[in-house]
């Protein structure tokens, strides 16, 4: 009995857990260069444009990790995407390079659902410039703040 | 953004045509909307026409030629022709903008083009930009990899920075590199890129709002919010989150101005669709209810939802080209569909227009495709690519970037008149932006002001100029506010956005007339700007078309509390008279004897001159570039006064000009730092290879020599001559000439030559004094021949290569005495060419051995009037390097320069002596009575009954006491010669001249009238309870402004406390005082006494004890009914707490440490006294059962009592230890019952602790007392 009772404090704290997670963008590569880390220091930003989900992450050192172009029929909790169905963009402002996902990579994005709305998104997979290849494992949550219909003029 | 889709033409209008056939007259309009209508229905009407008979005369509807140009018909002339339009292209967009003038091939004569402005331009778009494009020459990066290109994100960017592979797609900044993003995550894309430092960014998009059509489903779909209106869209000058965030960006990064499109929506749809979709309050799209239709968009309040109206971007409405540049505010057409203000809280925007109809500009179709589009999007990258050209020049003048307020509030201040009416409006906002004065208003910094400066709440910023009425005065402030608090979607809500409200006012200070900025009525929004309280905007503009002359004065206040503690703006002036200021040059400043020197004015703001030229003929000038001649040797000054109708200024400049020569030694090293190295030159007869400065090794100091290459040098016998500067040989007794070479032949043919000659007459004439090499044998050769044989150049580089190296010959030697004694010589090294090798010159050594100096001096002026100055002149012979001139006067004065200016202070005639010397020797000469100088008339009084500060407007009344023979000036300039006393109200200098019979004049002091405002009446408020405070302790002040508070104390000035808190510890009056230049406000006294604080005695008692016994201890009060608080460690209080007596019981630590303070009745608590105390064991067991007993006094001297209460009789012992345990004293006695005594003699024990311990009917107590 008082492992079931365990267990149900468990299951009922995992949301909170989740909730407490802190958004993380981990960085690693395989080039002698050494890559320095994604400092944290904000939360992200979910907007909706066109009635697709962009998320974007700003670091306190010179990176925007951003995941875009996902689209609304996607935005199911517990789904797993493939990596033709979002992008990712690793910007680095100090080095003026963009690393981005390849549509048939084996990347994914994994889609939860908290219980106030908001959405953890979690992303593994590689991102490209030229021939160095950057091994990307980021974890971002939040709800969305903006929803935009927008048009050239 | 409406792509002309030409290939459906004839289609689309024979659809449309069955809407309507009839042509309506125009006059027939009843309103602006309507009049919108009918123009496009009737140009619908025309087109299907068109199209028809063009048909008939196989002219085609659009043509695209080969250099881009797109025609399209438009029309059939009376005779049968068709007429076409042809195409715009984003050079038209620059000439439009004047942006084109800033280009390297310009008017301006600037080379502003973008180059080198890396991460400072980006584009945001609705898809990726083709970076392959031939315009961009691998200056895009799409930085967020957006995969899918787009035709507008491509047009947009090359608008910005197309390189001009096609001449007509040159971009604004044509060689800037741009980042590229999709509008996803923009804002957060945004922030990033401006923390690297972008400076301007392009959004050509906005929400979609109001009317739009569906292309994929072929109708018209209404965007509006159902929950909101079904008429009208809210989102059409709303204020909304997403402006909120922009806003809040550009708070962060307050360098980073974004430009958005005003939006293209401005009477759409134009003709209301019978069949239109809108969203139910579900969200779906349903059919909407034509006999109910939403309307039709603007004119008015249609700029489009989304950034556009967010207040601190820079918003750009479109208007048609005007390729030559505008020269009237109708040159500005506004387009058929740019999104007009206000917004809902009635701001201005657009911000400005620019070209955005029928723009060519690249696409991504291909890597050489072009087209044409219109739009606001066309007309925001007109700005933006022109706006970074503006940065780039200010980086280029200032060594930094302005803030984004700073180049909106300058594009707005310099922008071209548009509208009907003077002054902004909601239709072309602050006007067409004109890259090209914006520009130049940088660059001219005498008429102009850009100042960016931070307000602080309760503080007021001003600044004073003079206008001499010839130019408009212009004066603009812009500052990034602080995001507003969207509120929830509604219709056209009229809270205010503004957060922190500035404001700005222009005073004519003559008449104290206030003039106010430009205001527009959202309720009127057609109507022509007037002039008021601005409370609505974040950029305000005063503006004086005919001001008249005079000073004026600008305050910048900022209404109420600046949220964020203070609020950054910045300022832009124009129209300002700059004050003159005095400069000038010459090109050589050492010249002969009777040589024409040409003086070049570089004063500023000068409409009047005149030179002073002592020594020189003429001898003053007032022409602006003068020819002066002198005729005797020696060092002149030369001054230069210059006035105008705002001031004057003078510049004098002491040892200008030497004539007939530079004194010896000439020590010419041919290095950068040499003084005299630029002084050299050289002849080139034939204009061939002549003598340079070369990089040279082998000398010291440095690397630099003169030298001649006759390596390649093909011609013999041609000569090159290197000349001395001007040098004047007299006195000295003699004089050398030395130098180093390196020389070597070419081979053993022949040899080139040196020859030296030397000229007393300026160079008219030379004669020669050495020769070398002229035999051909190459006897002055340094280095080898054979190193240096046929394929070698020489150049050389150690110390072997020059004269007295390996080789020989040593150094050469001249010489000179024979030359003594003349000015205006000239030494030329002359080098005859053979066909040899390389020949170099350096370290050249003049030197001479001084002649005793023979002192002489003069003065152009022997009478003078005190008070004014004359120039004494030094006219010595044998060059003197040291003077002493001996001026008597009132004391005696000594000047030690060569030329001194002097004045005099009192009448009489004057005595000058000089004394000069040199390294040989010294002379001196006095010339007795040689100036006569003249009484000056008394000092004219100069008063003002209002003193020199008026506040408030206030006037007052100057006034002289001299009554005739006077002249007044007033900012140094005559102002009357007639009146004795005049009334003043505006700042500006005054002083008075009065002159006597002899001609002499006398100034009186400066009055220096300023103007100002008095401050509010300050308020203290202080840290007190009531109105005193305790001695020993001290208060706080705090004055209610927050600056130039100057505080005084019992009427006495503080000195020092200039701060807004006064920190004090003695009683007294105070009060502050604050002021504005010397218009002052007092606060109202506040009278603080000091009540005294009790004076408690130091700790009564012993300063040792026994662990675990009790003692007593007791101070005296300083003061009559004070508390006490008693507080220890090693123990605790057993009675007494609160008063002067205390009784302790010690526990069992080594120590104890008691305080007390006293707490008088008046609040104030006197000094902590502290006393430390031992605790020690007895050594004696621990016995139970005490009695009572009394030991007295203690501490004690000589007799000690031992008071004993037992409840019956019994036998007593008595016994005394020491500290040590050891027993000093033992008595036993048999006692009554009650109260006995026992005295013991203690005369005899050392000072210290001693313990009693009494042992009486099996019961035992212990007391310890001190023996002193």
């Amino acid at each position: 009995m008082n492992k079931i009772k365990i267990l149900f404090v468990i299951l009922a704290l995992i949301p909170l857990m989740a909730m407490a997670q802190k958004e993380k963008v981990s960085i690693k590569s395989k080039s002698r260069s050494p890559q320095r880390k994604f400092e944290y220091h904000q939360a992200s930003n979910f907007d909706m444009v066109n009635g697709k989900m962009n998320v974007a992450l700003n670091s306190a050192n010179g990176y925007l990790f951003e995941i875009t172009s996902i689209a609304v029929k996607s935005l199911k909790c517990k789904k797993t995407l493939k990596s033709n169905e979002f992008t990712v963009v690793l910007i680095d402002n100090s080095l003026n390079r963009t690393y981005i996902s390849k549509p048939n990579s084996k990347a994914t994005l994994h889609i939860q659902c908290l219980p106030n709305g908001s959405y953890v998104l979690i992303y593994k997979g590689d991102l490209y410039f030229n021939k160095q290849r950057l091994t990307i494992h980021a974890n971002l949550q939040g709800s969305i703040n903006h929803s935009q219909n927008l048009k050239t003029n | 953004m409406k792509k002309i889709v030409y290939f459906f033409l004839s289609l689309l209008f024979t659809v449309q045509i069955t809407q309507a056939q009839i042509l309506l007259d125009p006059m027939t309009a009843n309103s602006p909307a309507e009049l919108e209508q009918i123009l496009k229905n009737n140009d619908l009407i025309k087109k299907a026409s068109l199209a028809q008979r063009a048909a008939t005369l196989n002219a085609p509807p659009r043509l695209e030629l080969k250099n881009g140009v797109i025609r399209e018909l438009v029309g059939i002339s009376p005779t049968g022709m068709p007429i076409y339009v042809q195409t715009n292209n984003n050079l038209d967009a620059a000439k439009t903008l004047s942006t084109n003038k800033v280009w390297p091939s310009g008017t301006l004569g600037l080379s502003l083009s973008g180059l080198g402005m890396t991460n400072r331009m980006a584009v945001w778009d609705g898809g990726g930009v083709r970076t392959t494009h031939q315009e961009f020459q691998s200056r895009a990066t799409q930085t967020d990899g957006s995969p899918s290109l787009s035709d507008h994100a491509t047009h947009v960017a090359c608008t910005m920075m197309g390189g001009g592979v096609v001449a007509n797609a040159k971009g604004m900044s044509y060689q800037a590199p741009i980042k590229c993003y999709d509008w996803n995550s923009d804002a957060s894309e945004m922030s990033s890129a401006a923390s690297a430092g972008l400076l301007v960014s392009n959004h050509s998009y906005s929400q979609i709002s109001g009317w739009n059509y569906n292309d994929a489903q072929g109708y018209w779909e209404f965007w509006g919010d159902p929950s909101v209106s079904l008429v009208e869209d809210y989102k059409f000058g709303f204020y909304d989150n997403i402006s909120q965030q922009w806003d809040q960006i550009m708070v962060n990064y307050p360098n980073y101005l974004p430009f958005v499109a005003a939006g293209n929506d401005r009477g759409s749809p134009g003709t209301i669709p019978s069949t239109f979709y809108i969203r139910n309050l579900s969200g779906d799209w349903v059919k909407g209810n034509s006999s109910n239709p939403p309307a039709a968009v603007g004119p008015y309040n249609s700029i489009s939802g989304g950034p556009s109206n967010a207040k601190n971007v820079l918003t750009v409405g479109a208007v048609n080209k005007i390729v030559s540049g505008w020269t009237k505010s109708s040159d500005v057409v506004m387009s058929s569909f740019s999104g007009w203000g206000p917004t809902d809280d009635g701001r201005i925007k657009p911000d400005v227009v620019a070209n955005g109809v029928a723009v060519y500009s690249a696409v991504a179709t291909s890597n050489t495709a072009y087209s044409t589009f219109n739009g606001t999007s066309m007309a925001t990258p007109n700005a933006s690519g022109s706006a970074l050209l503006i940065q780039q020049h200010y980086n280029n003048i200032k060594g930094s970037f302005m803030r984004a307020a700073t180049l909106k509030g300058l594009i707005i201040h310099t922008a071209d008149e548009a509208g009907s009416s003077v002054g902004p409006d909601y239709t072309f906002g602050w006007g067409l932006m004109n890259t090209a004065k914006a520009v130049s208003t940088i660059s001219d910094t005498s008429k102009s002001m850009i100042v960016q400066n931070s307000l602080s709440t309760s503080s007021t910023y001003t600044y004073t100029f003079f206008s001499d009425g010839l130019s408009p005065i212009r004066a603009t402030i812009s500052w990034t506010d602080r995001p507003g608090s969207a509120p929830s979607p509604s219709l056209n809500p009229s809270t205010k956005m503004l957060v922190n409200d500035l404001d700005i006012r222009v005073k004519r200070n003559s008449d104290n007339t206030v003039f106010m900025p430009y205001v527009l009525n959202k309720a009127n929004p057609s109507a022509a700007a007037t002039t008021g309280d601005n409370s609505i905007d974040n950029v305000e503009q005063v503006y004086l078309a005919t001001p008249s002359a005079g000073t004026y004065t600008i305050t910048i206040t900022g209404k109420g509390s600046m949220i964020g503690g203070a609020q950054p703006y910045s300022l832009i002036v124009s129209g300002i008279t700059p004050k003159p200021s005095a400069a000038f040059t010459t090109v050589n400043k050492i010249v002969c004897s009777a040589k024409p020197v040409i003086f070049t004015d570089q004063s500023s703001g000068a409409t009047n001159r005149m030179w002073y030229f002592p020594g020189g003929s003429p001898a003053t000038s007032t022409a602006l570039n003068p020819t002066v001649s002198y005729q005797y040797p020696g060092v002149y000054p030369v001054a230069l006064r210059i006035s105008s109708s705002t001031g004057y200024d003078s510049i004098y400049q002491d040892d200008y000009i030497t004539v007939g020569g530079i004194p010896l030694p000439i020590n010419e090293t041919f290095e950068s730092n040499s003084l005299t190295r630029n002084l050299w030159t050289v002849e080139n007869p034939n204009n061939d290879t002549t003598w340079r400065l070369w990089t040279i090794g082998g000398t010291s100091p440095g690397n630099t020599a003169y030298g001649i290459n006759n390596y390649d040098y093909p011609t013999a016998g041609v000569f090159d001559r290197l000349l001395s500067p001007v040098l004047d040989l007299r006195g000295y007794q003699s004089a050398q000439l030395d130098f180093q070479h390196a020389y070597t032949r070419y081979d053993n043919s022949g040899s080139d030559s040196l020859i030296i000659w030397i000229s007393t007459n300026c160079g008219n004439s030379y004669t020669r004094v050495a020769a070398y090499g002229e035999n051909g044998t190459g006897n002055f050769a340094t280095a080898p021949n054979n190193t240096y044989a046929s394929t070698n150049r020489f150049n050389p580089s150690t110390s072997a290569d020059w004269c007295n190296g390996t080789l020989s010959p040593t150094c050469y030697s001249l010489s000179l005495t024979p030359y003594i004694g003349f000015h205006n010589v000239k030494i030329r090294f002359e080098q005859k060419s053979a066909g040899g090798n390389n020949m170099f010159l350096d370290n050249i050594n003049i030197t001479g051995t001084s002649l005793s100096p023979v002192a002489n001096f003069y003065s152009l002026t022997k009478t003078v009037c005190v008070g004014d100055e004359i120039q004494l002149l030094d006219s010595s012979k044998f060059s003197p390097n040291q003077w002493k001139w001996y001026v008597n006067d009132a004391d005696t004065i000594i000047y030690t320069v060569r030329n001194p200016k002097v004045k005099f202070l009192t009448p009489g005639v004057k005595t000058i002596s000089l004394v000069v010397s040199n390294s040989t020797g010294t002379d001196s000469i006095a010339k007795i009575n040689y100036i006569n100088v003249l009484p000056s008339p008394n000092i004219p009084a100069i008063t003002s009954t209002r003193g020199s500060v008026l506040c408030d407007g206030d006037s007052t009344i100057i006034s002289t006491d001299v009554s005739n023979n006077f002249i007044w000036y007033k900012n140094n300039l005559p102002f009357s010669t007639s009146i004795t006393s005049f009334q003043a109200k505006e700042e500006a200098l005054y002083f008075i001249r009065v002159m006597g019979a002899n001609g002499c004049y006398s100034k009186s002091e400066l009055l220096d009238l300023k103007t100002g405002v008095t401050p509010p009446k300050p308020t203290i408020t202080k840290d007190l309870t009531n109105f005193s405070f305790c001695e020993g302790g001290s208060f706080n002040l705090t004055s209610s402004s927050l600056i130039d508070n100057q505080w005084f104390a019992n009427d006495t000035l503080f000195q020092g406390k200039i701060t807004r808190v006064f920190n004090f510890n003695q009683a007294g009056s105070f009060k502050v005082q604050v002021s504005d230049k010397g218009c002052v406000s007092f606060s109202d006294p506040i009278i603080l006494t000091m009540s005294p604080r009790p004076n408690t005695s130091a700790i009564m008692g012993s300063s040792w004890a026994i662990k675990g016994d009790t003692a007593s201890f007791y101070v005296n009060p300083g003061m009559v009914g004070s508390t006490f608080n008693w507080t220890l460690t090693g123990g605790s209080v057993q009675s007494g707490a609160t008063t002067s007596a205390v009784v302790i019981k010690f526990n069992s630590t080594t120590s104890s440490t008691l305080n007390v303070q006293e707490n008088a009745s008046n609040n104030c608590k006197g000094l902590l006294q502290t006393l430390n105390i031992s605790l020690v064991n007895t050594g004696l067991p621990n016995l139970k059962n005490n009695i009572e007993i009394k030991v007295y006094p203690n501490p004690a001297q000589n007799t000690i009592w031992v008071q004993t209460e037992t409840r019956k009789a019994s036998k007593m012992t008595i016994e005394v230890y020491s500290i040590l345990g050891q027993r000093v004293y033992s008595n036993d006695e048999e006692i009554s019952s009650g109260k006995s005594q026992k005295e013991i003699d203690i005369r005899n024990y050392p000072s210290g602790m001693y313990i009693i311990q009494i042992l009486s009917d099996g019961k035992q107590f212990t007391k310890n007392f001190i023996k002193e």
